[in-house]
């Protein structure tokens, strides 16, 4: 499966992705410039990502936890999500997301 | 000013913050922080939006909480050695390169550091037997357990 990551600069790129690693830990493992300095323990909202509009409702819900470590995040939007708290599946595939401001 | 109108903080201190907003002692604004300006009067302009609506206050004083990441600061400066963003330190006195300056807890490095509570107590402990010795370059530390030592136990229910 692949997904599709928009840097800060705007440049996009197509990477492989698979089910046993976070959306954060793919884009990490990628090497692209994603902070994640809490290391996907839903900590320090480094790893904020905006999903694409069509991509949203099929993610798994946001949860308390997620959702209140967001208030900790810059530029906070209705398409605003912690990356190390995605989990990927085969309907995912293709998902479009672009790194939020540091 | 806030996100949104929930609150991770304990339900204590977030009615408070909810009864002096009634009492009109606070005004709580819904939205975000999107810049910040010195101004020339000493004051601040904030530029913050909701949904889209953007507005601009004038402000004395700005005390933004954001993010929990870790970083050193001024201490990055203090010629310590470093990696990465981590303090070295040496496990037998979690002393760093420079002498008399200690590093414990989550901040220090060395091959096998866990960052755990427990680690950060064992490093406290260790830490402490070496600060003893600069603070008392003629005392004998003698080792005591708070379970057997009158003395310990006196010093801790005096606290
Ligand atoms: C989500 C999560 C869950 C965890 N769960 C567990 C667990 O179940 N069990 C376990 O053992 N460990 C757990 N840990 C790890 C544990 O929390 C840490 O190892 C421990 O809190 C580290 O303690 P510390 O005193 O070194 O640092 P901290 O507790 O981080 O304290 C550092 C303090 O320094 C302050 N500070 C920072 N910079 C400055 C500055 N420039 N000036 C003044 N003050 C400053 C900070 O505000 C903070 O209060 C967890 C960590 C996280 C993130
Ligand atoms: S990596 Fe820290 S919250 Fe996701």
């Amino acid at each position: 499966m692949k997904i599709s990551v928009t840097d800060r600069d705007g440049n996009k790129q197509i990477i492989e992705a698979d089910t046993n690693s976070t959306l954060m830990e793919i884009i990490r493992d990628e090497g692209i410039d994603i902070e994640a300095a809490c290391g996907g323990c839903c900590a320090c909202a480094t790893c904020h990502v905006y999903i694409d509009d069509k991509w949203m409702h099929k993610l798994d819900a946001i949860d308390d936890d997620e959702e209140s470590m967001l208030d900790q995040a810059f530029d906070v939007k209705k398409n605003s999500r912690l990356s190390c708290q995605i989990h990927l599946n085969d309907e995912l595939d293709g998902l479009e997301l672009e790194l939020a401001t540091e | 000013m806030h996100r949104r109108k929930e609150f991770k903080a304990s339900p204590d201190s977030v009615s408070k913050m909810l009864e002096l907003e009634k009492n009109k002692k606070v005004n709580f604004l819904l939205g975000q922080i999107k810049g910040i300006e010195d101004l020339k009067n000493d004051k601040i302009k904030v530029i913050t939006k909701n949904n889209e609506e953007t507005e601009n206050f004038e402000v004395d004083y700005l005390l933004p909480f954001f993010g929990l990441k870790m970083e050193l600061g001024p201490i990055a400066n203090w010629g310590l050695n470093l990696d990465e963003n981590l303090i070295k330190v040496d496990t037998e006195k979690f002393e760093t390169s420079v002498p008399s300056i200690f590093a414990i807890g989550d901040i220090n490095t060395y091959p096998g550091k866990l960052k755990l509570i427990l680690s950060g107590f064992h490093e406290a402990a260790l830490m402490a037997q070496e600060c003893f010795k600069y603070c008392y370059p003629d005392k004998k530390n003698i080792f005591r357990y708070t379970t057997s030592s009158k003395e310990l136990q006196k010093k801790l229910t005096s606290i």
